[in-house]
């Protein structure tokens, strides 16, 4: 099979699926490595002649299933080590960010996984609640509602006091 | 002002991290070709196994009396627990046992048949396909394997130690780059280096606990400066200290993990993500090392054997 699809992947949605999982997972290097892992799945897929519609589509949730993997190891991992003793805590990767987008960022990490997923895939990926719904194996209106209070929460990262948010997610 | 979505949407694009990606399309490859080699040994493993199989089914029909299954007598005393071997290993297995992706790491040693022991060098780090045994690589080392550890792009890590590594002026204890290509390059530990724990590796670090501090290298295996006051690490409370009494969680499989050590006298527990003993193994034997394989399987090293260990709840 010839590498066109992936390569084109690579050179085109690769970037933006990785910010996506980075937004949810809160690190580069463990969302880089999860899309590289989808990417390589998903040339075996087609490897073997079996057809992905929408490969960035497939990718995405791949990855983020398997960012999704890798934290949860991470906090148990975490939870061992903190019964054997304190280990201080060591600064997340990727340049910090400033000002309105570090306090986005503390409000995107402080959200439920779930939430943080939706909110990264319709904010920064521009999907829309159908998609969404389809890429993560959920009601629309589950979507809907956890769109809903993502944004109650980044109201207050983004320094808005009236705790009114507009409903027409 | 309300939250509108426009305004969320400018403020997700601040917050995402930059991607550089230059190579990553080489990376990808590097991953699908990884996994077509754990699917071809995993392929030559069934096959040998069924020849096995064939083989010796032939050999139990033709001899009327007698038959012994070694590799399914459980070790003594300890029911659920059955020795295995390596497809082509035949040296001294021990710890560190570690999960790499779909593969476990063990570390191999020559057994001298005087005292039935290891002895080094050589060493070298064995991987191998869990479901199969099969033997997938091997790094040649020469001094003893304290503890390995995966980084990014399939290079692993591991910190070495010779035999007599007190001396004032020579290294004797050492941090090994182990590339994806098995290129191994050496980094000296500062002499006198006593090594506190495994080597951890963080997305921009790799870390080599001294007991009550770290030694910092970057992703190259160059010292950082100002290392030592990266991060303080405090291992349990027993008096004895954390090198002689090494307690440690070793592998994490969904909510259950595993406990390894000999602090409070556990050699091995599975606890519940609660923190609470669902399970212990005591294993007979020296060099005792766990490995969690999958839901309801731990591998682990015993007087040099491998053995697996049923653990289902």
């Amino acid at each position: 099979v010839d590498d066109d699809p992936i390569r084109t992947f690579v050179d085109g949605e690769y970037h933006q699926v990785v910010a996506t999982v980075a937004l949810v997972c809160g690190s580069v290097a463990t969302a880089e490595d999860a899309v590289q892992e989808a990417l390589a799945r998903a040339w075996e897929r087609l490897d073997r002649g079996e057809p992905i519609d929408r490969l960035a589509a497939w990718v995405t949730t791949v990855s983020l299933n398997l960012a999704r993997s890798t934290m949860r190891r991470w906090r148990c991992e975490r939870r061992a080590r903190d019964k054997l003793g304190a280990l201080r805590p060591v600064a997340p990767d990727g340049p910090a960010a400033g000002g309105e987008a570090y306090a986005v960022r503390e409000a995107l990490a402080a959200l439920p996984r779930r939430q943080r997923e939706v909110t990264a895939l319709r904010y920064y990926l521009g999907l829309d609640v159908r998609e969404i719904a389809a890429e993560l194996g959920v009601a629309e209106g589950t979507v809907k509602a956890m769109l809903f209070r993502a944004r109650q929460a980044l109201a207050a990262a983004l320094g808005d006091d009236d705790d009114t948010v507009q409903e027409d997610v | 002002m309300p939250v509108d979505d426009q305004r969320l949407e400018r403020a997700l694009r601040d917050a995402a991290p930059p991607v550089e990606g230059a190579d990553a399309f080489e990376r990808v490859a590097a991953k699908r070709a990884r996994r077509r080699t754990v699917r071809a040994a995993r392929l030559s493993g069934i096959a040998a196994l069924g020849a096995v199989v064939v083989v010796a089914s032939v050999v139990l029909v033709t001899r009327d009396e007698d038959r012994t299954r070694v590799d399914s007598a459980p070790v003594a005393g300890t029911p659920g627990v059955a020795p295995v071997s390596l497809a082509g290993e035949a040296g001294y297995l021990r710890g560190p046992l570690t999960v790499s992706g779909d593969l476990v790491s063990v570390a191999a040693y020559e057994q001298p048949a005087a005292d039935g022991g290891f002895d080094f060098p050589p060493s070298r780090i064995v991987r191998f396909d869990p479901e199969t045994l099969a033997v997938i690589d091997r790094v040649d080392l020469k001094a003893e394997i304290l503890s390995v550890a995966d980084g990014a792009d399939g290079v692993r890590w591991a910190i070495t130690r010779n035999k007599d590594p007190e001396g004032p002026v020579l290294a004797g204890t050492f941090l090994k780059r182990i590339a994806a290509d098995g290129t191994v390059t050496s980094t000296d530990l500062p002499p006198g280096t006593v090594i506190g724990g495994p080597v951890t590796v963080t997305p921009t670090s790799v870390l080599v606990p001294t007991g009550t501090d770290a030694l910092a290298f970057d992703l190259d295996g160059h010292r950082r400066p100002g290392d030592g006051q990266l991060a303080t690490l405090t291992f349990g409370s027993s008096p004895r200290g954390f090198v002689r009494d090494p307690m440690r969680a070793v592998q994490v499989h969904g909510p259950r993990m595993l406990v390894e050590g000999t602090y409070r006298g556990v050699r091995g527990a599975v606890l519940a993500e609660d923190g609470r003993v669902v399970d212990t193994i005591s294993l007979p034997g020296r060099d005792v090392a766990f490995a969690w394989v999958d839901d309801d399987t731990v591998l682990a090293t015993t007087d040099g054997r491998l053995v697996r260990i049923d653990v289902r709840p």
